[in-house]
């Protein structure tokens, strides 16, 4: 109903009456309505589909069947609003017994019916150009002002937007924003953490190294470095903290109070939460080897004893980060570094496979054209990538064998070498076959170009044609003789003790035998002797 | 309009993601992790398989709920997520405490403003480079057929009322389809229909507020079409005992995440307790997942002998040429032998399952109650089967309530009742009378909409015919109403004062793209009938529209009495607090 009322704007409410005075002859392919002919179906798809034009309806009238039938109706039909002229001139002309549906190929008969796509002037039977689409009067797609014409399935789905898919939004930028605003405070905080930490291991070090080898020091340097301690960061008094600040337990008898020497706030040092712990000093300055701590050199680091209190939220701040990427950059465990070299064989097997396809069609095209020739190097071409693959596969494959006795680390890694070689054993499959049939291909080739041979090898086997050939027989039996007859003059001069003739004449003599050498190689076996 | 080219390209974006790397110099593999979450393992396993994955270097797949996952520093990780709250907190507790190097996280619908803050002030190492929303918060079940996966008692008060949860899921489970369609539809429900209504007004909206940053899809010249229809509507389709391939393996076996379990199957092969049915992967379920029983048989045997050929000519390996062959195709030769037993299994168990619980009576009385209502020999047979001890109670009942549904009247109501009291529990007898109430008000404007019924039953079997011989098979008499709507659509004759627009458009134009959507569960029955429908299309009409179906989940029998007797509890609740 609704696009019955819409298709009213452009075409006629008369119109219906072209569809009842109608005897059952063809069937309209969206209803099943039957009409008298083509012309008058088109007018009930137009009005009753609201799939109408108006120059269309001209067109078609003239086209198919206007001197057969005008239809009655026909006369009424006049547009409400200005008339819509849509481009015909890229429309393809019927030449009538000629003309194929651009689609299917049938021949457009009356009966098949024809039309042309309106947008790429095409021309459909009437089957296959059941699309409609939105053109301007240049026959362009205008999604939103342009009239509904007929179009053919193929400019339906180019319209854009009909065929796409996947809408992904990256929240990326927004996410780094967010983070860095909190970063920013965070790195403020950690800076100052970090100064204070590089302060009271210096302080400690420095005290250490101030009674080294002192007898005293077991009396007086922990004492020393509590006072130091307490100047670093100022420690929050006693009796303002009742609770622990980061487990919130109350203090009492059984749990004391601690303070954090980097921070200063007071913790319990319950072992079950670990708000606090004693951490031994050179275990904290090497685990921070990158902060300026200037550790003296006389000093022997393991030998120092002495333990600092921190807090857990101090400790996670200062060497989580730190821990994080002293893992990453640790090497990777064996069963990586396998798969890794794995992949290159892998990627090496995989490109040679594919170079191997286009070859061997290169190889059958110009078997099909007959034209036997360069087979030898065809052959050591392929032998040579045989053994590529061959040694490929065979390194891959010892790579598996290894990969399946190393023994996993945990549970992760188990998974992951499972799934690695499940995946190479289908690689091995997968790709074993077009070595198959390279070594099939080698041997027949390997048969079939000694026959070739045989019959070619006589007349071109250096690539040289027969006219060469002449040219450079005449060339050298002209250099022959002038070698001959040098030679002659040779001998009559040192005869006749002309020595300095002599000697340039076997300069010439030389200078002829590089030329005919040259050319006797260049002709090959067939030079004469 | 294909759903699982959808699927392929989000796949292909998440794992072929190029790492920003450079971050560290350190030593990198190339392997990757992926990370899921209990929802897109559902949606994921059911549009790749893991051998697919294997191929993009993903070796190590995990979800977030799994707490005792190793540390692996050198890994980079994929997550792919439904933004619930409850995957924001497991995933923000995996990012302040990262077990891996190198996190890009993809989310399969859209997050809040509060989640990714929540999100970013765990990221303190700075692992995450990446995070992006991809849309596919429902799960793929054939090509044209998609759930979200919402079972129907969680998301209705009543049957007139949502429930806010489950509203504000289905509604996003429809944007992200939109969106990984890129549609921006005009919407139209079924008249009459307050939780069709209700749910096409949350998708405009939602629309609207997304207008700027997602839904800014070039115009084109026909919108696409969202309808949304209501099961309650339509309570007939997903009553009747079904005959086709998929949705018997559904209504006798159940599929789950195309996961068939046949470990309930008496002498059951102990390698086939779970077998793997997917429409994208194994092309015999592919061809025959539409065709009714009879069909399949045919093909089953076909199937059986094609394979047996195939066993004969590789028995007789003599020469080298034949080994060649032979191990050429062994791949593919294993995978056709799992492949037939599999099918053989399944089908052998379906038979089964009909032979004994007598579904060919029970169905041939279902639908010759359901299309000749009228017919007075129905209530006979009725009494017979409802006196026959042989029959399951289950049938029983639901014969009663389709015979209830059709013969709107009460004619012979207390009969019924008094035969099924005799055996059945007073649950299910009150179950009985609580279901013709429930769906009273529609029984009664169909009976008076029959002309126009009859007249579309009548252009049905036109169309039917076209695409299909056998209409007049006697177990598939009854054609569902989303049949009506399609013979509509197809002639571009939707009626407005049965499916009206939500916002009247403009300008109207013809349809070519639709997604009908039935609130409360499709049917895999009409997804045969939308599949037809769009091979049709396809065939003889030049593509001209095309369409998909969906649901907040895919109903079979059970599940809809199920449904049925749960909201007829619900209401007794309110009854008693009063």
């Amino acid at each position: 109903m609704d696009v019955a009322e819409g298709s009213r704007v452009l075409g006629d409410p008369n119109a219906s009456q072209n569809t009842q005075n109608s005897s059952k002859l063809l069937a309209c392919p969206v209803c099943g309505e039957e009409t008298v002919d083509l012309l008058q179906l088109n007018n009930h798809l137009d009005l009753i589909h609201g799939l109408g034009d108006e120059p269309s309806r001209g067109q078609k009238s003239q086209k198919v069947g206007s001197k057969a039938h005008n239809a009655p109706g026909k006369h009424k039909v006049q547009p409400s609003k200005p008339k819509f002229e849509l481009k015909r001139d890229h429309w393809a002309t019927i030449i009538s017994d000629r003309s194929r549906c651009h689609k299917c190929h049938v021949k457009l008969t009356r009966s098949t019916g024809m039309i042309n796509c309106r947008k790429c002037g095409r021309l459909f039977c009437m089957r296959h150009c059941k699309n409609a689409i939105r053109l301007n009067t240049n026959a362009e797609y205008d999604p939103k002002g342009g009239e509904w014409c007929w179009c053919c399935r193929s400019c339906a789905q180019e319209k854009p937007g009909y065929n796409d898919f996947g809408t992904c939004y990256s929240r990326t930028h927004e996410f780094n924003q967010l983070r860095s605003s909190r970063t920013e405070d965070r790195q403020l905080q950690q800076l100052q953490l970090e100064n204070r930490f590089v302060r009271l291991m210096n302080g400690i070090l420095r005290l250490h190294a101030k009674y080294q080898g002192s007898l005293l020091a077991s009396l007086k340097l922990p004492v020393e470095v509590t006072q130091f301690e307490k100047s670093v960061v100022p420690w929050t008094p006693d009796p303002f903290a009742f609770a622990c600040c980061l487990c919130a337990r109350k203090f009492g008898i059984t749990s004391r109070k601690h303070h954090c020497r980097l921070c200063g706030k007071v913790v319990c040092d319950n072992t079950d939460t670990n708000c606090s712990n004693q951490i031994p000093v050179t275990s904290l300055v090497n685990a921070a080897s990158d902060l300026p701590i200037s550790s003296t050199a006389s000093l022997n680091l393991p030998e120092i004893e002495t333990q600092v209190r921190v807090c857990s939220s101090c400790v996670q701040s200062i060497f989580r980060k730190r821990k994080f990427e002293k893992e990453l950059g640790m090497p990777l465990t064996n069963i990586f570094q396998l798969y890794e070299r794995m992949r290159t064989y892998a990627s090496l097997i995989l490109s040679t496979v594919a170079s191997l396809k286009s070859t061997s069609q290169e190889a059958r095209k110009s078997a099909n054209s007959n034209t036997v020739n360069v087979t030898a190097s065809e052959e050591s071409n392929l032998s040579k990538t045989r053994r590529r693959m061959v040694g490929a596969f065979s390194a891959y494959d010892k790579l598996t064998k290894q990969l399946l006795k190393e023994v996993p680390r945990n549970e992760s890694e188990k998974r992951i070498q499972s799934a690695i070689i499940a995946q190479a054993s289908a690689f091995i499959l997968e790709n074993m076959l077009p070595l198959r049939n390279l070594t099939a291909d080698l041997a027949s080739k390997s048969a079939d170009p000694e026959v070739s041979q045989a019959q070619s090898s006589p007349s071109y086997e250096n690539s040289l044609t027969i006219k060469e050939i002449k040219d450079y027989r005449t060339q050298l039996m002209v250099i022959e003789e002038q070698k001959f007859l040098v030679e002659d003059m040779i001998a009559q001069a040192t005869k006749q003790r002309k020595f300095d003739e002599a000697s340039v004449l076997s300069k010439n003599l030389e200078e002829l035998k590089s030329q005919s050498d040259k050319l006797a190689s260049l002709l090959g076996g067939e030079g004469f002797k | 309009m294909n759903l699982f080219s959808a699927a392929d390209f989000y796949i292909r974006r998440i794992t072929n993601c190029p790492s920003k790397g450079a971050r560290n110099a350190g030593p990198e593999t190339r392997i990757k992790t992926l990370l899921l979450d209990k929802h897109t393992t559902g949606t994921i396993s059911m549009c790749t398989t893991q051998t697919a994955l294997l191929e993009h270097e993903i070796y190590l797949i995990d979800t977030l709920e799994n707490e005792t996952r190793d540390t692996m520093r050198h890994l980079k990780c994929l997550v792919y997520a439904k933004p619930t709250d409850e995957t924001i907190e497991l995933l923000a507790k995996e990012l302040a405490n990262p077990k891996y190097g190198e996190y890009q996280i993809f989310f399969n619908n859209t997050v809040t403003k509060t989640q990714l803050e929540r999100l970013a002030e765990c990221d303190e190492l700075e692992v995450v480079n990446k995070v992006e929303e991809i849309f596919q918060d429902y799960q793929i079940l054939n090509d044209d057929l998609f759930s979200l996966d919402l079972p129907a008692f969680e998301l209705f008060s009543n049957e007139l009322v949502w429930d806010p949860s489950g509203l504000q899921k289905a509604t996003q489970g429809l944007i992200s389809l939109l969106l990984s369609l890129k549609l921006k539809p005009q919407i139209r429900y079924e008249a009459g229909s307050r939780l069709a209504h209700k749910l096409a007004q949350e998708v405009q909206h939602s629309m609207r507020q997304n207008e700027r940053n997602l839904f800014d899809f070039p115009p084109i010249d026909a919108p696409p079409l969202l309808l949304i229809m209501d099961r309650h509507r339509d309570p007939l389709t997903p009553l009747l005992q079904p005959w086709t391939y998929q949705s018997m393996i559904n209504e006798y076996l159940g599929i789950k995440r195309n996961v068939v379990d046949l470990s309930a199957v008496p002498e059951a092969d102990s390698t086939m307790e779970q077998v793997v049915l997917s429409s994208k992967q194994d092309s015999f379920f592919h061809e025959t997942m539409y065709l009714n029983f009879g069909e399949l048989g045919d093909k089953v045997k076909q199937y059986v002998s094609s394979y047996k050929e195939k066993t004969h000519t590789t028995s007789q390996i003599n020469t080298i040429e034949d080994i060649k062959q032979f191990i050429g195709k062994y791949p593919e030769f294993r995978n056709l032998s799992g492949n037939v037993s599999k099918h053989m299994a399944i089908v052998g168990e379906l038979d089964r399952q009909l032979q004994q619980k007598h579904i060919w009576e029970v169905s041939e009385l279902e639908q010759n109650i359901s299309s000749h209502p009228g017919d007075s020999r129905n209530y006979e047979e009725l009494m017979k089967l409802l006196a026959d001890p042989n029959v399951d109670h289950y049938y029983k009942l639901k014969l009663a309530c389709i015979y209830s549904l059709k013969n709107a009247g009460g004619a012979h109501a207390s009969e019924i009742s008094k035969s099924l009291s005799l055996q059945m529990s007073p649950e299910d007898v009150n179950f009985f009378h609580h279901f013709s109430s429930l769906f009273k008000n529609q029984a009664n404007p169909s009976t008076s909409g029959r002309e126009r019924e009859d007249l579309i039953s009548e252009l049905a079997k036109k169309f039917n015919q076209k695409g299909q011989p056998k209409a007049d098979n006697v177990y598939m008499q009854h054609i569902p109403e989303l049949f009506a709507f399609l013979n509509d659509l197809s002639k571009n004759k939707i009626p407005d004062e049965k499916f009206p627009y939500l916002e009247n458009p403009r300008s109207k134009s013809p349809t070519q793209d639709v997604i009908v959507f039935f609130v409360g569960g499709a049917t895999f029955e009409e997804a045969r009938i939308l599949h037809q429908f769009n091979k049709t299309m396809n065939k003889e009409n030049d593509g001209k529209i095309r369409a998909i179906l969906g649901g907040t989940s895919i109903v079979n029998t059970r599940e809809f009495m199920n449904y049925c007797k749960a909201s007829g509890r619900k209401s007794t609740e309110l009854s008693d607090l009063l």
